[in-house]
């Protein structure tokens, strides 16, 4: 039998329910995995090896019984800013160095309440601003592919710890790209769920109205698995709605006559060409597949721009309750103002003081004069737009990114120009719009992704199309991603 | 009044705005279930969210908006059957979150009216608006340092903002006074000053009588009681008049009430104000109320106070004065009137209830002191004349404490009346033995010498000899 | 109950943000910080003057639908988060604790 640790979240929920394996040696395999390949990638900012254990025993008793949730016993990991009670969350941030929360986010309440075996927590861009999880007190993460390139952030850890089989899925979160573009850079699975499908509730605030806590997973099935453990409303979560969706059915049922949009070629002129080969070859297939393809345009400059500017508001707002008086080392001051800039210009990295006062400075009244109700209603027409050109298909073909895995380093001298890395992605936060990154080829050495966005609620739809297209797929990705890629997603 | 002052009040006009926050009485806080009450330990009641903890979302608790129509509808308020919640952002150390929750851009209730009487007759002060927020933590300063009680963050509160439209003190008391019987009475708040669930902030500015121009304002911040607001007010407008009489021109400032100089002081600047940096708050949705909703919540609706204070009257011959006391709750409008309801003795029931039970209530909370049963039977024996006024009233204390039958208290406290001849004649007999002098001044045509009689009667009777039968039977022994 | 950070006179771009954000942006911070401010103002600017900035702004999509407030009878009791017993240990962060407080240094501007 192969390791363990190769096996979709899919295949191992079968050998565990057929007990064929424990989760138990799940878990030990997994821990062994990590201590094998942990120096090397940093994947984890704090690894829970002890309550995986302690989760994984608990897990065998259910599977010895009758009914256990698909995921049971199945090891995964979860980002630095999902708090889980008795466990450091970071942030990756200095001024959460030694924050223990004691309350659990929904998401993990809901793994770990499926009998999912939380492994660790990931590491990530400080307060998840960034696009290459280098901005981070424990240091950057590796590319599983190629140990000399970024595996995208915020979620770097996340799509790392999955790709390097440091864990079966994990857990991330996506405010402009966060999820998808470390997936795209790592050859996994990312669904950003329509906004309000998965519930924030103990997931530290970048942007609330942007924000969506999401799945990483090897597979388009793994990813459906984890939706159906990770959807539905919180009482918790006021901007939650309810979902008894099976995402797993349904899955093969083909494109067969779907109506699918393709982004609109000048865009694709940014692009590295491996992209530019990725999205041609997906549309041949689907055609071939029998759906029927028409070019659109989608006001992805527009949103991009209003993006930044509404998540650097937001994340000011939020990041406001970080004040050295509750968080953070204990500062020297003679007034509680005094503290609380000396706490914050200590515990915050550059990057997030360059977007904290960045929103300041659009939020405010003086100077931004009045700007943010105009941006906000700019970002209505975009919503407009982009409903308006989803209405009559079942969803839009785009680039997740303009390229591969940049090497870690590139863009230290000019943080701002990273910010273009998103300007596939932004357009679904934006919006509130499910999309779905799958792995769509490579440049011969590391792995490009291709993304279905679709009308709010349509989950289903985008699994279907990428299903379709990941089996297609499948032969290309061999041969395009460099075979010594290690731990790549391989069909088993 | 000093004639300087005297003619700066005849030359100058006041023009006086109220904001004024009102706890909401649900008992938990907004956006988390911790419980929400005066004098707990401080940092007992505080959770995730109530702390601002990385992660944790508000919930909006739907009672503290039924609370805030309700105060909308007393009111005469429109109510927005859709509202939404907005971020005022600013870093201090009372705000968990660095932001505090409210509405800004469209509140809960608009316009509507307070009204008023004063010396110079019955008038209405409009609203601008009612909105909904959270409260901040209380801060209590110690020396050199400053010490965060979590506690009240996250309470709820609603803010009442008046229209720029009193002129006086006088008015500005009147108001707030009105503002508390109607709050109270309708259960949206304690409105208790000394326990903060009701604060005010007052805005005045002073403009030369005619001039039709608003002067330039000045906000006294926090002033915590009715008259601290009066007096304040005094002060603040004898100072700008005076600054005005003298040429300098007014600072917009925001100052605050000295209650140990009762004077105003300056705390800061209001130039280059703090720039809140508002936009929608985006972990909550819009509020809407639906009609069904609404109808619930008008159902709930008492009739106001003061209506209730008319029926008293109307209903119970209750005097004027102690209905508007009586009417100070929902809850003590019904306990009085369940008391009147079960008695034909009135007026004794009333003043035993306002001058025995009401001070209780106060101290106590909202909770029968008496059934109205036992303080029926009270009212009987006092009414009848089977007790006097004195027994009555400590028996209305032994019967709330023992919960005993009043008539058997009664009996056993030796205090019903003696009206028995036989049982009085002893009393009769020493009395008039002990009182010689004045039995000859009677019967030498003195009518009056029998006060004095009866009065060693009642004295060695401890009071409890009925003076009508000991009278009577004076006067028979005397003729004879 | 407002700050105590406002300085008289016009404060300068940066002083102000700086004020409002509570950072001490000082060396390469600030530096980066004054770059983009000229790069979001020049991009609001864009986006503002594109014919797309009308519109109802409180319509945008923050929010997926309205909140109808639950009946009275419906409302029950919430929600997310239990009361805790103790200021241990969601406080146990503090800077500094004087049991049951949060001690910081004196706070002058409010109402004492």
């Amino acid at each position: 039998m192969k390791d363990i640790t190769e096996l979709t979240a899919a295949q191992l929920s079968a050998c565990l329910h057929r007990r064929e394996l424990s989760a138990s040696d799940a878990a030990s395999a997994y821990l062994g995995r990590m201590t094998l390949r942990e120096r090397e990638i940093n994947a984890y900012i704090t690894p829970t090896a002890r309550r995986a254990l302690e989760a994984a025993a608990e897990a065998d008793r259910r599977l010895a019984g009758e009914d256990a949730p698909a995921l049971c016993g199945i090891p995964y990991a979860a980002k630095d800013n999902l708090a889980v009670a008795g466990v450091r969350m970071t942030c990756a941030s200095e001024m959460l160095a030694d924050f223990v929360p004691d309350y659990t986010a929904a998401a993990v309440e809901r793994a770990d309440r499926a009998g999912g075996v939380l492994l660790g927590k990931t590491n990530m861009d400080e307060f998840a601003m960034g696009s290459s999880t280098e901005r981070s007190i424990a240091g950057a993460t590796r590319n599983p592919l190629d140990v000399t390139c970024s595996a995208g952030g915020s979620s770097g850890g996340s799509a790392a710890a999955v790709a390097a089989h440091e864990a079966v899925w994990a857990i991330g979160s996506d405010t402009g790209g966060s999820t998808r573009q470390p997936a795209s850079f790592c050859g996994l699975v990312s669904l950003k769920a329509t906004y309000g499908l998965v519930s924030r509730r103990g997931m530290t605030e970048l942007a609330s109205s942007l924000d969506c806590v999401c799945p990483i997973t090897r597979t388009v099935t793994d990813c459906a698995l984890a939706m159906n453990l990770l959807a539905g409303q919180d009482t918790g979560d006021m901007t939650s709605f309810s979902s008894d969706e099976d995402y797993t059915i349904g899955l093969d049922a083909g494109v067969s006559g779907m109506r699918i949009g393709v982004v609109q070629p000048e865009v694709l002129a940014e692009c590295e060409p491996a992209v530019k080969r990725a999205m041609d070859r997906a549309v041949r297939l689907l055609e071939a597949l029998g759906a029927r393809i028409e070019t659109v345009e989608l006001p992805l400059e527009m949103a991009l721009e209003i993006y930044m500017v509404v998540a650097a508001a937001e994340a000011s707002s939020n990041l406001a309750r970080f004040d050295g008086l509750r968080y953070g080392s204990a500062k020297e001051g003679a007034t509680a103002s005094d503290q609380m800039r000396a706490a914050r210009s200590a515990g915050f990295g550059d990057e997030v003081k360059r977007r904290i006062l960045t929103g300041a400075y659009a939020l405010s009244s003086t100077y931004g004069g009045g700007y943010y109700r105009k941006i906000k209603a700019a970002q209505a027409t975009v919503c407009r737009e982009t409903d308006a050109v989803l209405g009559p298909l079942d969803a839009v073909l785009l680039p997740t990114a303009s390229g591969a895995a940049f090497r870690l380093g590139s863009y230290a001298d000019n943080p701002t120009a990273l910010y273009r890395s998103d300007c596939f992605t932004t357009i679904a936060n934006l919006t509130g719009l499910p999309a779905l990154q799958l792995p769509g080829g490579g440049d011969g050495h590391l792995p490009v992704g291709i993304s279905f966005m679709g009308k709010k609620r349509s989950e289903k739809t985008l699994f279907r199309a990428a299903y379709a297209l990941e089996s297609e797929l499948s032969a290309f990705l061999g041969r395009e991603v460099g075979r010594d890629a290690v731990g790549y997603a391989k069909p088993f | 009044m000093p004639s300087v002052m005297q003619s700066l009040f005849e030359r100058y006009e006041a023009v006086i705005g109220l904001e004024v926050h009102v706890e909401l009485k649900t008992g938990r806080k907004i956006f988390c279930s911790c419980r929400a009450r005066f004098g707990d330990t401080p940092n007992s009641c505080v959770c995730p969210v109530c702390l601002g903890m990385p992660g944790a979302l508000p919930v909006l608790s739907d009672e503290a908006v039924a609370l805030a129509v309700k105060a909308g509808l007393a009111l005469g308020c429109r109510i927005n059957r859709r509202s939404w919640f907005d971020r005022k952002n600013y870093y201090y150390p009372d705000l968990p979150k660095g932001y505090q929750i409210t509405q800004l851009e469209r509140p809960i209730c608009e316009g509507g009216a307070v009204p008023i009487e004063t010396s110079d007759g019955k008038r209405s002060i409009p609203l601008i608006r009612i909105h909904i927020e959270e409260d901040a933590a209380k801060l209590i300063h110690r020396g050199g340092e400053t010490l965060i009680d979590y506690n009240r963050a996250g309470v709820p509160l609603i803010e009442i903002v008046s229209e720029p439209a009193m002129r006086t003190p006088e008015e500005a008391k009147a108001y707030l006074n009105a503002l508390r019987r109607i709050l109270s009475y309708m259960g949206v708040s304690d409105c208790r000053m000394n326990e903060g669930s009701l604060r005010c902030d007052v805005n005045i500015s002073v403009r030369r009588r005619g001039d039709p121009d608003l002067g330039i304002k000045c906000e006294i911040k926090n002033v915590n009681s009715v008259n601290y607001v009066g007096r304040a007010l005094e002060e603040e407008i004898l100072r700008q008049s005076a600054l005005l009489d003298a040429g300098v021109e007014i600072r917009p400032e925001t100052r605050r009430f000295n209650e140990d100089t009762g004077k105003t002081e300056k705390m800061r600047d209001k130039e280059g104000a703090v720039d809140y940096r508002y936009f929608t708050e985006p972990n909550l949705p819009p509020i809407v109320l639906t009609d069904a909703w609404m109808d619930a919540v008008a159902r709930s609706m008492p009739p106001m106070p003061d209506e209730a204070a008319a029926a008293l009257v109307r209903d119970f011959g209750v005097k004027p004065e102690n209905a508007a006391m009586l009417t100070s709750s929902v809850w003590l409008a019904d306990y009085f009137t369940r008391c009147a309801s079960a008695t034909p003795y009135r007026a004794v029931c009333e003043s035993l209830f306002v001058g025995e039970i009401l001070e209780r209530l106060d101290r106590d909370g909202p909770q029968e002191y008496l059934t109205p049963h036992a303080l029926a039977a009270i009212s009987a024996l006092l009414g009848e004349g089977k007790i006097v006024s004195g027994s009555a009233k400590r028996l209305v204390h032994l019967a709330a404490e023992s919960g005993e039958d009043p008539v058997r208290l009664a009996e056993r406290e030796s205090m019903l009346k003696i009206s028995d001849e036989a049982a009085l004649t002893p009393y009769i007999d020493a009395a008039l033995a002990a009182s010689e002098k004045a039995a000859a001044d009677y019967r030498r045509g003195k009518v009056t010498a029998i006060r004095q009689i009866l009065g060693t009667v009642m004295r060695e009777s401890g009071g409890r000899a009925d003076p009508i039968v000991a009278g009577r039977m004076l006067e028979e022994r005397l003729k004879n | 109950m407002e700050t105590n950070d406002n300085r008289g006179g016009t404060p300068g771009v940066g002083e102000k943000l700086v004020a409002a954000a509570m950072l001490n942006a000082d060396g390469p911070a600030a530096e980066g910080i004054s770059a983009d401010f000229v790069k979001i103002r020049a991009r609001i600017d864009r986006v503002v003057q594109s014919p797309i900035s009308d519109g109802e702004p409180t319509k945008g999509p923050i929010h997926t639908a309205d909140y109808p407030v639950k009946l009275p009878a419906e409302a029950g009791s919430p929600r997310a988060d239990q009361p805790k017993e103790s200021i241990d240990p969601l406080l146990r962060q503090a800077a500094k604790i004087e049991a049951p407080y949060v001690v910081v240094p004196r706070v002058v501007g409010d109402a004492e």
